[in-house]
């Protein structure tokens, strides 16, 4: 195998195939990336058996078409440190040469055989779904998975699928992101579900170019595979059962109030400064005219932040953890957000988007 | 107006009760403490600390240094019932009690003074009364602060009383040696007196940066501490900040199902404490002693693993698994364990903290609090064997 590119258009792949590959791994050939070059392209894959990449790189000059297998780490290390300027690779056997301007490099490979095929990859896709609503619905959910290891359901994002609409949910048992989007999907009647690793939406807003207008997705077989113009992603998806959604995004709570998100954001953010690992709470005090945000750390001191708000016609106190609020209140979009509530110890709604709801469960404050 | 603040110290008190309880041990060098290859000393009697045996010493070198020395198993129960009966002596005399451990604990007694006399005559009325009432001997230091009194108690030991008068701090901590300090050890001495610190004068003439260089932010609190400058309050009620339960084992342990049977039994130690004081955990840390030592040093290598829970749990089950995942963390593979510790921190009252968005959490852990509850009250009553969780 022998090709040559410039190294701007090669390294950004590479260092995304590498991202696949697992650090540690029991299968050392897993922290290999697999080069294959011919026609003018270049494919690289990178796979730690749950998420798997393959990625193109266009316009590559390929002298001799063949396949390498590389380490990963070392792969991107060089790329990296590499000055801009066409870089080649030129393989005997299983020996590779990376040449550039004024630098060199030889490493031994691994034989291509050895790389674990990827299932789904050569598969076609179900549904194609707009790339910038997919990325906005990945951007607004994604950060409530949930990371303990307990629930493992809640470790992925619950996809929906349906003829007229997706849906993404994701939640850590404390709080809630949901967001639903219209769209026409071409699929029967019912729906189809899959909860996808947050890992392999991440890459898939990695992956994706101004170019992608649409992405195409595929559920089949515990794999979820997405297709964007450059790069094929296949994810295994997490089993198990997800908590019933009905269940757990509450009704509108009576107290209604509106709320400008980016003076609620500063004032949460000045009264959190004040809370501890221990007691993290900030208590939120509603009444008619204000809102008083306030926290209370035994060690540190204390801290009260006043809001003029039109606010609720029945006083309430609640207790929140202020990341979680600042959480919802950063995927919002809109310039004012509404905050709906029940009682001191019901969950509250962060709503404001079209679509998109996030709800978050008080903290007792005793 | 100075404050009135007195350390009060019980002397040699495991060894002192257990002298006290049994007429055969009186006058003789009492060791309470294991004496086996693993045993530590945990407190000495005063006939025992002649043979320069102390506390924390390894057993082994207890015994080497007084072989007529008589071992003692320490009986924790009998010393936790008499210091609360010496707790309440103090509360007679004011209720800002800080207890430091069972022997030793701060009294804030400056707005006592009207009620009893001075300060060192509130010392003396608390130590008579310690005295008639338990037969057993305290130390009591008088000072403006906390630090103060503290090194005084240690002053005139056993059985004695030290006052330092407002005004004449300065005077009273200049002339000692730096090993006094608070926090200062065998090494941060040697690196102090390598720069010409021996006593708290010379802390109290040194740079503050110079200090901090050498000892970190720790540094800058010595050297304000030499200067006599500590107004930390007397905190009654001390809540605990952590729980804890740890033990060096007979022998090193291999086998994953020793050491779950181990880590179990820690476990269901804290958790007892933590609902018998009406609270909740979300950090849980395991410490695990390998018999491996440091590279090139005498002390064994120790791991240490936390993890911080989503909701606030008081259950055995979840501290358990919890702790289980954090052996798994540790990546042990077969190298022997001496010791293995459970803690809990993160303490907050049961009721308050996170709630559970969904019902099957809610529900679930209201299953095991009940459950908790349950097996706490029968083991009250009929004793720790009469209900105890089935291994695996």
């Amino acid at each position: 195998m022998k090709f040559t590119c410039p190294r701007a258009t090669l390294l950004d792949p590479l260092l995304l195939a590498s991202s696949v590959a697992p650090v540690r791994s029991v299968k050392p050939v897993l922290q290999n990336l697999r080069l294959d070059a011919s026609d003018g392209v270049l494919e690289i894959q990178g796979t730690d058996l749950e998420t798997s990449l393959r990625i193109r790189v266009q316009n590559v000059e390929v002298e001799r078409a063949g396949s390498c297998l590389l380490p990963a780490a070392k792969l991107s290390s060089i790329l990296r440190e590499l000055e801009s300027g066409p870089v080649t690779f030129d393989t005997d056997q299983l020996l590779c040469r990376i040449a550039s301007a004024g630098a060199s490099f030889r490493m031994q490979g691994v034989n291509p055989e050895e790389f674990p095929e990827v299932a789904g990859f050569s598969e076609s896709v179900d549904v194609q779904i707009p790339a910038a609503l997919l990325r906005k619905m990945t951007r607004k959910v994604v950060f409530a998975v949930s990371a303990e290891k307990t629930r493992y359901a809640l470790n992925g994002v619950l996809l929906t699928l349906r003829k007229d609409s997706a849906v993404m949910v994701a939640t850590d048992g404390r709080r809630l992101a949901s967001m639903e989007a219209p769209m026409e999907l071409s699929l029967p009647d019912g729906e189809k579900t899959a909860i996808v690793p947050p890992r392999a939406l991440n890459q898939l807003d990695r992956v994706l170019t101004p170019e992608d207008e649409f992405v195409g997705l595929s559920i089949k077989d515990g794999t979820l595979l997405v297709q964007t113009q450059r790069a094929t992603i296949a994810a295994r998806l997490i089993e198990g059962k997800y908590p019933n959604l009905s269940s757990i995004i509450p009704a509108p709570g009576e107290t209604k109030v509106s709320l400008d998100r980016s003076e609620l954001m500063a004032a949460l953010r000045k009264a959190a400064i004040m809370t501890s690992e221990e007691s993290k709470p900030v208590r939120m005090s509603f009444s008619s005219d204000k809102l008083v945000i306030s926290a209370r750390s035994a060690d540190v001191g204390d801290a009260e932040v006043e809001l003029l708000i039109e606010g609720p016609s029945q006083s309430l106190d609640i207790g929140f953890n202020p990341e979680f609020l600042l959480d919802g209140l950063k995927a919002l979009e809109s310039d004012t957000a509404v905050l709906e509530m029940a009682a001191s110890n019901k969950a509250g709604r962060l709503v404001g988007d079209p679509g998109y709801v996030y709800v978050v469960m008080p903290i007792s404050l005793g | 107006m100075a404050r009135s603040i007195l350390h009060v110290d019980m002397d040699a008190f495991f060894a002192a009760v257990e002298q006290r309880d049994n007429p055969k041990l009186r006058g003789k060098p009492v060791i309470v403490g294991g004496s086996g290859a693993r045993g530590v000393v945990s407190t000495a009697s005063y006939e025992a600390r002649v043979f320069g045996v102390h506390s924390a010493q390894p057993g082994v070198m207890a015994k080497k240094l007084c072989p007529h020395g008589i071992f003692v198993r320490p009986r924790m129960k009998r010393y936790s019932l008499i210091s609360q009966q010496i707790r309440e002596i103090f509360l007679r005399f004011t209720p800002l009690v800080e207890p430091l451990s069972l022997d030793e604990a701060f009294l804030d007694v400056t707005g006592s003074k009207r009620l009893f006399g001075t300060g060192q005559q509130i010392g003396e009325l608390i130590r008579a009364a310690i005295q008639q009432e338990t037969r057993l001997t305290a130390s009591v230091g008088v000072a403006t602060c906390k630090f103060i009194a503290k090194i005084a108690s240690d002053f005139d030991k056993p059985d004695g009383l030290t006052e330092v008068e407002a005004g004449t701090e300065r005077e009273f901590l200049d002339p000692l040696p730096i090993s006094r300090m608070w926090g200062v050890g065998p090494v941060a001495q040697e690196r102090l007196s390598k720069l010409g610190f021996r006593t708290f004068s010379d802390l109290t003439r040194a740079d503050e940066k110079e200090l901090v260089k050498v000892l970190g932010v720790w540094g800058a609190r010595i050297r304000r501490l030499a200067h006599a400058m500590d107004n930390r309050p007397v905190v009654p009620n001390h809540q605990a900040l952590s729980i804890g339960s740890e033990n060096t084992f007979g022998q090193d342990l291999v086998t994953t199902a020793e050491l779950r049977a181990r880590i179990l039994d820690q476990t269901q130690n804290v958790g007892k404490r933590l609902r018998r004081s009406n609270l909740q955990t979300e950090g849980i840390t395991l410490k695990v002693k390998l018999a491996q030592r440091v590279e090139g040093r005498q002390r064994f290598k120790m791991l240490t693993r936390s993890t911080k829970l989503s909701f606030p749990a008081s259950d055995d089950e979840t501290i358990f698994e919890a702790a289980m995942d954090l052996l798994s963390r540790c990546e042990l593979k077969d190298r022997p364990v001496r010791l293995t510790g459970v803690s809990l921190s993160r303490l907050t009252p049961v009721g308050t903290g996170q709630l559970p968005l969904d019902e099957e959490l809610v529900s679930e852990r209201e299953k095991r609090d009940r459950l908790m509850q349950s097996v706490d009250a029968i083991q009250t009553r009929f004793g720790k064997k009469a209900i105890r969780r089935a291994q695996n």
